[in-house]
């Protein structure tokens, strides 16, 4: 098990991380909450041997998808709307670039980690393949469609401004 | 600007809260790190050793303090045992007859030291009503370790010297548990006993309400009654020399002469006779 002090340096390190890919996937405040404590106990209690850091955020990534997907997939979620999905939230400041997050958001949820990670995080797409458990090519595949989408309602968001 | 360096852009913007980050820390205290400290926690530890050893201590310091090591059954009429514990405190007050139990409810002796007890019992206003016409007090001593009980039995002997009428005797712990059965105290019961073996139709249930006093002078009806039978010679011949009556008691009448014959016999059946010759000394020079 990992003491508290290994527990709050990984929070602050890899909180932003999380957050992101939490952003990409969920709607709300709460679920982000939910799954910051899911990766972070798992952190804790599983300490897994890390031989470098970047294996160490491969796998703070991986746990954060692997959470968000479950979480979409659970049975309480595919059948109800969370509370403040339904209004506006007031507090949240509107960032720059928003269309392209917006663009990001409104893709397949297939194509949203592949896209985060190879433009964001900057991985190759046989890290990607690693990360998420997939074949290489299959990546290259999720990629170029993605980018496709991306791009084609990138231009259409330009044409309409 | 490509799409690469705007998503890049976008997604640089994008921190964790303060909050999230501080509920997560707050979680994960809570749910691992609180736990974990309260199980290695040495005080935790050494609160539970302490609060182990406290209960054996009270547990047995209680069963120490509350067992009687011995018992001063005290008959007029109305009996009563006093349990005396190890530390020579009264632990029990225990009435065997109706006069015996309304006594024990009125008295104040428990937890005393025994000696300040019985002169208190001695004292008692409820007692002096039983001991209005010189009736006689029987003590008896018993209790499963010989040495303590041989001890109090001094203890009572020299706090009792001054009163008159008391009779002291030591008896072993056995026949206080068949006295306990029957439901008698232990000095009636060995009155009892002595009874018995002259009049073997007395029943327990007679005696229970009788005065020491009156159980004695049945004792001394009944040993007159063997006086004139030509076997009470070989009786008499078969005392114990121990038990010789004193000097005082040699020139005495024939009613001092058979209120002996009573007392010896009631010594004999104790392991200590000459405890009782002493007071029964005194008694036949009133």
């Amino acid at each position: 098990m990992r003491s508290e002090e290994e527990a709050a340096r990984a929070i602050d390190l890899y909180g932003d991380t999380v957050k992101r890919i939490c952003m990409i996937h969920l709607k709300n405040y709460a679920d982000t909450e939910d799954i910051f404590q899911t990766v972070f106990l798992k952190y804790v209690l599983k300490s897994p041997e890390f031989h470098s850091p970047d294996h160490e955020k491969a796998w703070i990534i991986r746990v954060t998808i692997n959470a968000c997907r479950d979480l979409l997939k659970s049975f309480f979620r595919s059948r109800t709307l969370p509370l403040d999905s339904l209004r506006e939230k007031p507090g949240e400041p509107v960032p720059d670039h928003s269309d392209v997050l917006e663009a990001v958001l409104a893709l397949p949820s297939k194509y949203k980690d592949v896209i985060y990670l190879y433009y964001y995080e900057e991985y190759s797409a046989e890290e990607i393949g690693q990360i998420l458990r997939k074949n290489k090519n299959t990546v290259y595949t999720l990629l170029s469609r993605g980018r496709q989408l991306l791009r084609s309602s990138l231009e259409e968001v330009g044409e309409n401004g | 600007m490509d799409e690469k360096e705007k998503l890049k852009a976008a997604f640089d913007q994008i921190h964790a809260e303060d909050s999230l980050k501080t509920s997560a820390k707050k979680y994960l205290f809570e749910k691992v790190y609180l736990k974990e400290k309260k199980r290695r926690s040495p005080f935790r530890k050494f609160a539970a050793a302490t609060v182990c050893s406290l209960a054996v201590f009270i547990g047995g310091g209680s069963w120490l303090f509350f067992t009687p090591a011995a018992f001063i059954s005290v008959d007029v009429n109305p009996s009563l045992e006093l349990g005396i514990n190890r530390f020579d405190r009264i632990v029990s007050v225990t009435g065997y007859n109706e006069d015996g139990r309304a006594l024990a409810r009125e008295l104040q002796i428990k937890y005393m030291d025994y000696q300040k007890g019985l002169e208190a019992l001695m004292e008692d206003e409820d007692l002096a009503v039983y001991l209005a016409d010189d009736a006689d007090i029987v003590l008896t001593v018993a209790g499963e370790n010989a040495a303590k009980s041989s001890e109090i039995l001094e203890n009572v002997e020299s706090c009792m010297s001054r009163h008159e009428n008391v009779y002291c005797h030591q008896g072993n712990s056995e026949e206080v548990h068949h006295a306990h059965d029957a439901g008698l105290s232990f000095g009636k019961y060995q009155a009892w006993q002595v009874l018995q073996e002259l009049d073997p139709d007395i029943t327990l249930e007679e005696i229970q309400d009788m005065t020491m006093s009156q159980i004695q002078a049945l004792i001394q009806e009944h040993s007159r009654e063997e006086d004139s039978a030509p076997e009470t010679e070989d009786i008499q011949g078969a005392q114990d020399p121990d038990t010789v009556q004193c000097p005082g008691e040699s020139s005495a009448d024939t009613t001092k002469d058979s209120s002996a014959g009573v007392d010896d016999t009631l010594s004999e059946t104790g392991q200590q006779g000459h405890h009782g010759q002493e007071h029964h000394g005194r008694h036949s020079e009133k």
